[in-house]
């Protein structure tokens, strides 16, 4: 490692005076008269000025390179950019100040050092103060390149014409190396406030990020909770017509039994009665009331003696239709409910909760048949039951009549001529 | 005089030749600093375009993302069913 790549050169090696200056506004021939005047360099001295150059280059690229930019390099395997920046400016240019203030023997104006000089008090006129250095330092960037070219043209013809050539190759050296050590100066400047500038702009981005995901996750579960409502919504929807068709059934089986002549015209204005808790409840015992019915025998047949004429009868067509319908009474029912096995309680006062009961039973044995019944269907069942009955009442009043027929015929029946009648008298029966 | 100015002209030859040397190693370190220079610039260049790509990309993201958003908002507010 040769000896010239010191990280801390001796201050002592510096201390050439104000002759040269190579920054913005620097006048060659105001320089040159300087250099030729003033400027003495030993050849000492000039050993020593690249070695200063190389440390401070070498602090630069571990002040913007290895802190930050190494960090983030091309590989992009690391390109976390730093959470903390200011600390990390703060650091940086602590670390700048003491790099610069070797260099304060060489007196030229440096941004950054006059960023670090001035203390204002606020933080929108420090703010401001670094932009506008920022911006002038832009502008000598840019202007670095066409003063370097005139130098180079300047020192050519010096050194073509002049007769002392040693000293304006030494004003050369010096030009050089503090042209070199400006525009080192500049470019980690402006590389430090593009890598700070994009570091706030990926914060800025990483924050609207997090915004926006807490955004989406809002819509989101907005979302989840429309879908959970329409869902809640349909199983609504999809329940009410069970108890509607109850509600009918219900009501049109008291009208008729209470008004059979205008009982349409009631059953609009019964429509509307709202039905307790309890009788929604009790939707749950039925398919036990349904097996009750079920094993009970038909409550319209205690009414008449099991007669083998009745018997007989019970199997014609309409006696059929009406068969397999429990289609109870109320009185009947009323006295079956008292049972053990009943699931419907026997203390119910209401006698709306007991139709009701039997009306769904009636409806969902009918629609485990596979039937669909309309509202109107119970009512004409149960006037056709009670016709029935009339007519069965009739028969047993006309019963009297025809058995003394019957008995006249056995009497006076003859042998072949009575069996015959008694024959022809059975098959009208 | 002739042995003192041969003595003299080696003198002078040698100290040519240092300075010679000299300038060569100053010209040597200020080629190698500015080599140095260079590459930092390289460097710092990708860096940049790969942190300036980076957040081209999230700014690409965030703007589909918020039309997306923008949309859903939209199609909600058109919809004045869902929310009631």
């Amino acid at each position: 490692m040769p000896p010239w790549t010191a990280k801390t050169p001796p201050a002592s090696a510096f201390e050439t005076g104000e002759s040269v200056s190579v920054l913005p506004g620097f006048s060659f021939k105001g320089k040159r008269r300087e250099g030729r005047e003033e400027t003495s360099f030993s050849s000492s001295k000039c050993l020593l000025l690249p070695l200063f150059f190389s440390s401070f280059c070498g602090s630069l690229k571990e002040w913007v390179g290895d802190g930050k930019c190494a960090r983030t390099s091309v590989s992009g395997a690391a390109l976390v950019p730093f959470t903390n920046t200011g600390k990390l400016a703060e650091f940086h240019q602590a670390r700048f100040r003491t790099v610069l203030s070797s260099m304060e023997t060489l007196s030229f104006p440096s941004p950054s050092l006059s960023i670090a000089q001035d203390a204002s008090p606020s933080y929108d006129e420090l703010s401001m103060q670094r932009s506008l250095v920022f911006s002038d330092s832009l502008k000598d960037l840019r202007n670095l390149r066409s003063q370097l070219y005139s130098a180079a043209e300047y020192f050519e013809l010096s050194y073509i014409n002049d007769v002392q050539k040693q000293i304006s190759v030494d004003s050369l050296k010096d030009y050089t190396v503090k042209a070199l050590v400006n525009t080192v100066d500049h470019l980690g400047s402006v590389s430090c406030k593009v890598n700070g500038f994009l570091d706030e702009k990926v914060d800025e981005v990483s924050g609207t990020e997090f915004r926006v995901s807490s955004i989406e996750q809002r819509v989101r579960t907005c979302q989840e909770f429309i879908d959970h409502e329409g869902i809640s919504q349909q199983s609504l929807v999809i329940s009410t017509p069970r108890n509607t068709t109850l509600e009918v059934i219900i009501i049109s089986v008291s009208v008729d039994q209470s008004l059979p002549v205008s009982g349409r015209h009631a059953i609009a204005q019964c429509q509307e009665i709202d039905l307790p808790r309890e009788d929604r409840e009790l939707q749950l015992f039925q398919p036990a009331v349904r097996l009750t019915i079920r094993d009970r025998p038909p409550p319209v047949r205690k009414f008449h003696s099991p007669s083998p004429l009745r018997r007989a009868r019970s199997s014609s067509p309409s006696r059929k239709f009406h068969s397999p319908s429990p289609s109870p009474r109320p009185g009947n029912l009323q006295s079956s409910e008292g049972r053990a096995g009943s699931p419907i309680p026997a203390s119910n006062p209401s006698p709306l909760y007991r139709y009701a009961s039997f009306s769904r039973a009636s409806t969902f044995l009918n629609s485990s048949n596979n039937v669909q019944r309309f509202p109107d269907e119970p009512r004409k069942s149960t006037s056709v039951l009670l016709h029935a009955e009339r007519e069965d009442q009739k028969e047993a009043d006309q019963n009297p009549g025809k058995s003394k027929r019957l008995l006249r015929a056995l009497l006076s029946r003859r042998k072949s001529r009575r069996d015959d009648m008694l024959y022809m008298y059975l098959d009208e029966y | 005089m002739a042995r003192a100015g041969g003595i003299t002209n080696a003198v002078n030859v040698g100290i040519a030749v240092q300075a010679d040397w000299e300038n060569r190693e100053f010209i040597s370190h200020i080629s190698l600093n500015v080599r140095r220079l260079f590459e930092f610039l390289v460097q710092f260049e990708a860096t940049t375009k790969s942190k300036l790509a980076q957040l081209n990309e999230k700014l690409d993201t965030l703007e589909r993302r918020l039309e997306v958003l923008e949309v859903q908002v939209s199609t909600a507010s058109a919809n004045p069913s869902l929310f009631t």
